[in-house]
């Protein structure tokens, strides 16, 4: 795929409690490829791990990239190390910017961030606000002190377009069945934070009746594709073929080297390309492509990214 | 900078045009450029068709600047004449032929009133690998036929039509008219050499073109079937039903437009395609007036398209390295693109071991 961009940490400055802001600047006389709102990057730490954040400055704005990292004591070590370890001066390697979570352009749009969620959601309002797209912003946070871009938000954002909800003060509470009732029957949702939090905002408009096609989620890390995981085995049907897939191999590369060709293309679960139908066993879904239904009823997977929760999965080529 | 030069199939039928592009008269020396090569294409007095090399190989005139002399063709440069064998009959004012002055033919087939090129040996053309069409003159059927040039390369073309979400953006004003086209996800099947794709697109308005011929509130089943082969030939089916009430399966409504169309398209070198198309209904679902606006619909679609693919190959070469990212629609392209390029691989091995042979 693309080669890694270097950059240099420009700035590095603590955006509100547990959270880290730093600017990441091209080396002299490169530049940073363009990018839209809600789009993100990969961030290779030094010690090989890869982690994705969202880009958060002001898009359009080539001759810098801004990130906000919140310290996750329970992760696996990538924002710990941001937060210990890396300073004004530090070279770091990212990918090219990726968007899985665009705005659908001229449409009024609600936006939904949770915590660190804000990320892509700031980058999405002001481009808003600058368009003159109908918007309103919904920023849920534990307490005042958690909120990031604070002045950002109060310079560049009219107060009725902004709705702060603390968990500290009861009053403040989100109250989504009301937001959706008065929302504009033509906005597009967005939604960027944990787990529990987006649960709740896309439960609620589904709910609601919002089609899926207005609902928009980005998952604060994008998931990552991982070929790691547990050894299983494929069954080609009608042959009876058995193909093992060692841990750390892919389905599809397990396939190719037993030479069963299977189409590839993003090898990351968006595009579609591999979708191949599962007879039995059990998948274990990580694509971005098969909606959640689709991945419950377990009769197709991507084996470009997907693996297995049974020992073995029964597939036809 | 050396520009990248597109490597085509060889082992593959292209498509020339239309039958009917090519005459009986004087004048009818056809030149097509096919995946970089300059194809003559003729008729001998007896109609049958001649597909060469457009160019003399003495010092490369193009024959199609030539003259028609029964079943050969002069070149008018010199006035060496060569036959529908590509072979050379006469090279004036000298008594013997030099060796090496023949014109390398081509394989040529008509059918479904097109005409079709084979590249490679002509020995090993297989007609069974032309694909399954209806041609303009099938009794059962009213089509009518059209051709236009679009300046893009010919693989942004296969994943414009292996991937139908474009229709409500960008023929919105054309075949589209709400959104449902760009929320289907289909199911593409893999063959031999490309995909074939069924699936139903339900409770839709009428589109556009035909919005003012039906209530406002009449909701419409279409029900598509694709058949997409390489290099780039696009057969659908295409039925147009009432709403019915089925929601999974073809459409249950009645069938009020059964639709076909055949579509080829041809490179004709890195940055421009060729393509032909014919659109119509079936003789029991014609009414008066209907493929006449079908034809003229789809060439304003088509210009849609070219308006569209010709911007995205004007940013695709001024931001050569730029990335681009996959979405869910990228299925059809991915799976298409994988095997034209898996077949691509085949040949340029097939040839290592030729070569190495």
């Amino acid at each position: 795929m693309n080669g890694w961009i270097s950059v240099r940490v420009a700035e590095r400055r603590e955006e509100a409690e547990g959270i880290v802001g730093l600017v990441l600047a091209p080396l002299p006389g490169a530049s940073l490829p363009p990018y839209e709102p809600g789009a993100h990057i990969d961030l290779k730490m030094p010690n090989g791990m890869i982690r994705q954040y969202s880009l958060c400055g002001q898009v359009g704005d080539t001759t810098v990239y801004e990130l906000g990292i919140l310290l996750e004591t329970a992760g696996r070590g990538g924002s710990r190390h941001v937060h210990e370890q890396v300073n004004v001066g530090d070279m770091l390697d990212i990918s090219a910017p990726r968007n899985l979570f665009a705005l659908v352009p001229g449409e009024p749009a609600l936006l939904f961030a949770g915590g660190i969620g804000i990320t892509p959601i700031i980058a999405m309002a002001d481009h808003l606000a600058r368009s003159g797209t109908p918007y309103a912003l919904h920023y849920c946070a534990r307490t005042h002190a958690r909120i990031a871009f604070r002045e950002r938000i109060a310079h560049s954002h009219a107060p009725h377009h902004v709705h702060y909800h603390f968990d500290d003060v009861p009053q403040t509470r989100l109250d989504m069945a009301r937001v959706l009732a008065e929302a504009d029957p033509q906005a597009h949702l967005y939604a960027c934070g944990p787990a529990g939090f987006m649960d709740f905002v896309i439960g609620a408009a589904r709910a609601a009746g919002w089609p899926e096609a207005r609902l928009h989620v980005e998952h604060f890390s994008a998931p990552e594709v991982q070929d790691t995981g547990d050894a299983f085995e494929i069954e080609i049907a009608g042959t009876g073929q058995i193909v093992p897939v060692a841990s750390g191999q892919s389905a599809a590369t397990a396939l190719a080297e037993a030479g069963i060709e299977v189409p590839l293309s993003c090898e990351q679960g968006i595009c579609g390309t591999c979708l191949t139908t599962v007879l039995a066993g059990i998948p274990d879904h990580r694509d971005m492509y098969l909606s959640a239904a689709e991945q419950a009823a377990n009769d197709c997977f991507t084996p470009c990214c997907s693996r297995a929760r049974t020992p073995r999965l029964v597939i036809e080529i | 900078m050396p520009t990248k030069t597109e490597t085509f199939l060889q082992n593959c039928w292209y498509c020339a045009g239309w039958g009917t592009d090519v005459g009986l008269g004087s004048r009818d020396l056809v030149v097509r450029k096919i995946a970089g090569r300059s194809i003559l294409l003729y008729r001998t007095p007896q109609g049958a068709l001649v597909a060469m090399e457009d160019r003399c190989p003495h010092r490369s005139a193009p024959l199609s600047l030539g003259r028609k002399e029964g079943d050969a063709v002069r070149c008018m440069y010199h006035g060496m004449l060569f036959g529908p064998d590509g072979r050379c009959r006469q090279v004036p004012g000298m008594d013997k032929i030099p060796p090496g002055a023949d014109v390398p033919t081509l394989a040529a087939v008509e059918k479904d009133g097109w005409i079709w090129v084979w590249l490679g040996d002509p020995a090993t053309a297989d007609p069974a690998l032309i694909c399954e069409a209806v041609g303009p003159a099938d009794p059962d059927w009213v089509l009518k036929t059209n051709a236009i040039r679009i300046e893009t390369n010919y693989r942004q073309e296969i994943a414009n039509l292996a991937d139908l979400s474009h229709v409500s953006w960008v023929h919105g004003e054309t075949f589209g008219g709400s959104d449902d086209w760009s929320l289907i996800r289909p199911r593409h099947k893999n063959l031999p050499r490309g995909i074939e794709t069924r699936y139903t697109v339900r409770g839709v308005p009428a589109p556009n073109f035909a919005k003012h011929l039906f209530d406002p509130a009449a909701r419409f089943d279409i029900d598509v079937h694709v058949t997409l082969t390489v290099p780039c030939k696009f057969i659908m089916s295409f039925r147009i039903k009432s709403a019915g009430d089925a929601t999974s399966g073809e459409s249950n409504g009645d069938l009020l437009l059964d639709t076909f169309t055949s579509q080829a398209v041809t490179p004709r070198d890195d940055g421009s395609i060729d393509y032909y198309f014919s659109w119509g209904t079936s003789k029991a679902t014609w009414f008066p007036g209907i493929v006449e606006l079908m034809h003229a619909t789809n060439l304003d679609a088509f210009l849609e398209d070219k308006r569209i693919l010709e911007g995205q190959r004007e940013r695709q070469l001024q931001y050569p390295d730029a990335p681009q990212i996959d979405i869910v629609h990228d299925a059809g392209p991915g799976r298409m693109l994988w095997v034209l390029d898996k077949l691509l691989e085949q040949e340029a091995s097939d040839h290592v071991a030729e070569t190495v042979a």
